[in-house]
């Protein structure tokens, strides 16, 4: 079985997923930033050392496409999701979907 | 419409701490959210935003440079731990020249920081010459101990002894870590 995704891992491939064609450094971040409600300020060297990992381990792939005249006319880094990266993300979601099921909710805790 | 970018500071620093991968990608995005954040919020809290984003880069940029210089890194944990140790006994124990002692300590401590400072940010200049100016001066202050010692000018002080020797690893391993080229950071 290949190692099952972190946390933030999830959420990092699941916000290239929502952006799409779109899915930037920049979008990806204000996509994470939204998912938190804006309540927290996300570090970027966090989300690009996530994207870096996921794609050294060939969940992500990139491509450089032209910048825009707002960001200095800087090249973007378009990422997607690969085949490698779908299969284990639906893997750490039915793997969790399987032990939230055995989980009553609300948890109770015995004091 | 021209947006206003961040400090000049920030900028470099960010420029800095970024892989040549990156440089042009990341720091565009950035760029990019900082012109959003500044017309919404404001300069102050697009400034705080920009450095909170660029210290962000900061602990993995510094775990890559150490982890491509282990001994140096750890060399300058210690000797600056030792500079502590030798300036805080110095004050206590107040035998000879305190001065002297304590510019000794100041020195240790501070090349062993400034090392620590550079090995992330070598793209700096100004840090890479005050580091191997700092590895001259260790060096000069190690070896002249060492040569002390050695020649019976000094009496045997274990102690002395081996803090002096780790000054002389430290300089020549600074002086080898500033001419090897940087490696490409895929």
């Amino acid at each position: 079985m290949a190692e099952l995704l972190g946390t933030f891992e999830q959420i990092v491939l699941l916000a290239v997923l929502r952006q799409g064609e779109d899915a930037y450094g920049r979008a990806i971040l204000r996509e994470i930033e939204e998912a938190f409600s804006g309540s927290r300020t996300i570090a970027a060297g966090a989300v690009y050392a996530t994207l870096d990992r996921l794609e050294t381990r060939g969940l992500l792939a990139s491509k450089l496409r032209a910048g825009t005249p707002e960001r200095g006319g800087r090249k973007r880094r378009f990422y997607r999701v690969t085949a490698g990266g779908s299969r284990a993300l639906q893997e750490a979601r039915s793997t969790l979907e399987s032990l939230w099921n055995s989980i009553r909710w609300p948890i109770e805790v015995c004091s | 419409m021209k947006r206003s970018a961040p400090p000049a500071l920030l900028r470099h620093l960010l420029l800095a701490l970024l892989s040549s991968r990156d440089q042009e990608t990341v720091a565009g995005d950035l760029l990019e959210a900082y012109g959003e954040r500044r017309s919404r919020y404001g300069a102050f809290r697009a400034n705080a935003w920009f450095a909170m984003q660029t210290a962000s880069f900061a602990p993995r940029t510094a775990m890559r440079a150490y982890g491509r210089t282990p001994v140096l890194a750890g060399l300058c944990c210690f000797t600056a731990a030792c500079g502590c140790w030798l300036g805080t006994m110095s004050l206590l124990l107040r035998h000879g020249n305190l001065l002297l002692q304590e510019s000794i300590a100041g020195l240790i401590v501070g090349q062993a920081l400034l090392t620590l400072v550079m090995l992330p940010l070598r793209r700096i200049a100004w840090l890479r010459w005050a580091a191997a100016l700092g590895a001259v001066a260790i060096l000069w202050r190690g070896g002249s101990a060492l040569v002390s010692m050695l020649r019976g000018n000094h009496s045997w002080e274990g102690y002395i002894l081996i803090i002096a020797f780790l000054l002389v690893i430290q300089a020549a391993l600074t002086w080898r870590a500033l001419l090897r080229r940087q490696p490409a950071i895929a």
